[in-house]
């Protein structure tokens, strides 16, 4: 029986799906998380707990716990899992990506240029402090701009600034999100800002898979809502693309070689990628797969799930196909209505009785404080549709999103504040 | 007086009063209903015996062991029944919604029942998640 050792931060959205996928394999996981898990001292072999903002230390760890104990790869299944992956694979001498490919990955600044380095099309960019007077760089920015974090994903704290005023309330609100304890643990990463030139044009994402340095692409989203800001609010994502079929050639070579540039050569890989009349701009490249629980859209030969094509590969074991199912996808991450506190979700019967909708689901709990972006850190669900067309299934998204009905009450006051 | 209108439907006397004599002989068809009948009954009764040793013995490692531990994070697992070796949990307080649930059932909770009852045919987590209002570890983006 392979053995596996999954690291899954207590946060993430994929606990279900890796799990459920190394089950179908016959693996044995051992679940690694950042805080120690309730059945961990009665089931020392199944769990660890690491500190994940220390990998030296969680190596340590890893190599201690697995000195009798044989271990086949380590999985992570989000950005920062991923970079600490690669540590603990080096630590076991497990096959891996190079560190320093995972990390680039993951730092905004680094990604680009390295890609830059390498001839690989990104917006214009510039590294700022937040020690540096917001309202002097101002000055020196050529607008519209994009202020944006090294190190949070999913649009948070992201910014879009037409002017100096903007420009420098911008800075100010992501220093701010930047000091809320999560965000601090990057370091020094987070007291600086990256600040980019806007591209306008259609967003795409593209999944794939890097087996021996070749990508594979599994699904084009195309992105039909625009993302001009001010704050980029992805909703949805439906595959295939309708963009001309040259240019989605054009994008997945372009994320090729954003790859190879990082040094990336297996595992799972995620890309944002702007296009316009110019071609195609890399905006992010992460060593990792779709996040959230958007990986349902994806199916494989007779059934496979994603995780189960990275557990395979991990695994060394036969990928039999990796074919993405034929019909038209997609997914809603559903967008927050607003800030409050969330009491109920109505009219979830009536969005899954919407053709062509697969599922609806509501992973906000009631009582949950909603934070809309920049400084929200998760959606209140996901719909999920399969049509004949990707015209159908944007049109069932949007139909089965009509039909939920919020209730909301009032954001709490700071003195009532709960941990999310 | 209802199994006997399963067996003989029509053949109930009307009249109410107890049949006298020897009742007439069973078809060969019916005799086989009969015996299949019993059989299924003889397994279903063996199947129900099962169902409550494993009921028992689950609900004695919820009190003993599982409910213990995820009372730390708030949690508590009930069992809501046990049918054709099939185990049925309903998760509760912080583990109603918990991002780690399934770790927490499926790493845990499911080794644990597993090591003592190695003949549960799977394990079954009926809770409404969704509908968790204060869950030990939120799912958040990416």
């Amino acid at each position: 029986m392979p053995r596996l050792l999954l690291l899954l931060p207590t946060t993430t959205y994929r606990t279900a799906a890796f799990l459920g996928a190394a089950r179908k394999l016959g693996a044995e996981v051992v679940v690694a998380s950042e805080r120690a898990h309730v059945f961990q001292q009665a089931q020392p072999g199944r769990f660890l707990s690491l500190d994940f903002l220390h990998p030296d230390q969680a190596a340590r760890q890893v190599v201690e716990f697995f000195a009798t104990r044989r271990i086949d790869a380590v999985v992570g299944v989000d950005d920062a899992t991923a970079v600490l992956a690669a540590v603990l694979s080096n630590a076991l001498s497990l096959p891996h990506n190079p560190v320093r490919s995972t990390a680039a990955a993951r730092d905004k600044y680094r990604m680009r240029t390295l890609l830059r380095g390498d001839g690989v099309p990104v917006p214009p960019y510039a590294l700022r402090s937040f020690d540096d007077d917001p309202v002097v760089e101002a000055g020196r920015t050529v607008f519209p701009c994009v202020v944006k974090p090294l190190m949070l994903s999913a649009s948070r704290g992201v910014i879009r600034a037409d002017d100096e005023a903007q420009f420098v309330g911008a800075v100010r609100r992501l220093e701010r999100i930047l000091r809320t304890p999560e965000a601090a643990a990057d370091g020094e990463a987070a007291r600086q800002v990256l600040v980019e030139g806007f591209i306008p044009g259609r967003e795409v994402a593209l999944e794939g898979l890097l087996v021996k340095g070749e990508l594979h692409v599994f699904a084009l989203f195309d992105k039909p809502d625009p993302l001009d800001g001010p704050f980029f609010e992805e909703t949805i994502y439906v595959t295939p693309s309708r963009l001309p079929v040259a240019v989605q050639a054009e994008l997945a070579s372009c994320t090729a070689r954003a790859a190879r540039a990082l040094g990336l050569r297996d595992g799972p890989v995620h890309a944002e990628l702007r296009v316009n009349r110019h071609g195609p701009s890399v905006i992010e490249l992460a060593a990792r797969s779709i996040g959230g629980l958007c990986s349902r859209t994806l199916r494989f030969g007779t059934g496979l799930s994603l995780e189960e094509l990275i557990l395979r590969q991990a695994l060394g074991m036969e990928i039999p196909s990796l074919e993405r199912e034929r019909r038209a996808v997609g997914v809603m991450m559903i967008p927050i209505p607003r800030a409050g506190v969330l009491k109920e979700i109505r009219g979830q019967t009536e969005a899954r009785a919407v053709p062509g909708i697969d599922e609806v689901a509501i992973t906000a709990h009631p009582g949950q404080d909603l934070v809309p972006l920049p400084e929200g850190a998760s959606y209140p669900g996901f719909i999920f549709a399969r049509a004949e067309s990707p015209e159908r299934v944007e049109a069932a998204l949007r139909e089965a999103h009509r039909r939920l009905e919020f209730v909301v009450m009032a954001p709490r006051k700071p003195s009532e504040a709960v941990s999310p | 007086m209802g199994l006997f209108r399963r067996w003989f439907g029509g053949n109930e006397p009307r009249s109410g009063k107890a049949v006298a004599g020897p009742a007439a002989p069973e078809t060969l068809e019916q005799q086989g209903r009969r015996n299949a009948v019993s059989d299924e009954s003889a397994r279903g009764d063996g199947e129900q015996g099962e169902d409550s040793r494993i009921r028992v013995k689950v609900q004695d490692l919820l009190d003993t062991s599982i409910n213990p531990a995820v009372a730390g994070h708030g949690g508590v697992v009930s069992l809501v029944d046990v049918k054709g070796k099939m185990v049925y949990l309903q998760m509760g307080g912080g583990c109603q919604g918990c991002g780690m649930a399934d770790v927490t059932l499926k790493q845990g909770i499911e080794t644990m029942i597993r090591e003592e009852l190695p003949e549960v045919v799977d394990i079954i987590d009926v809770t409404d998640h969704a509908a968790g209002e204060n869950p030990y570890s939120a799912a958040s983006k990416k």
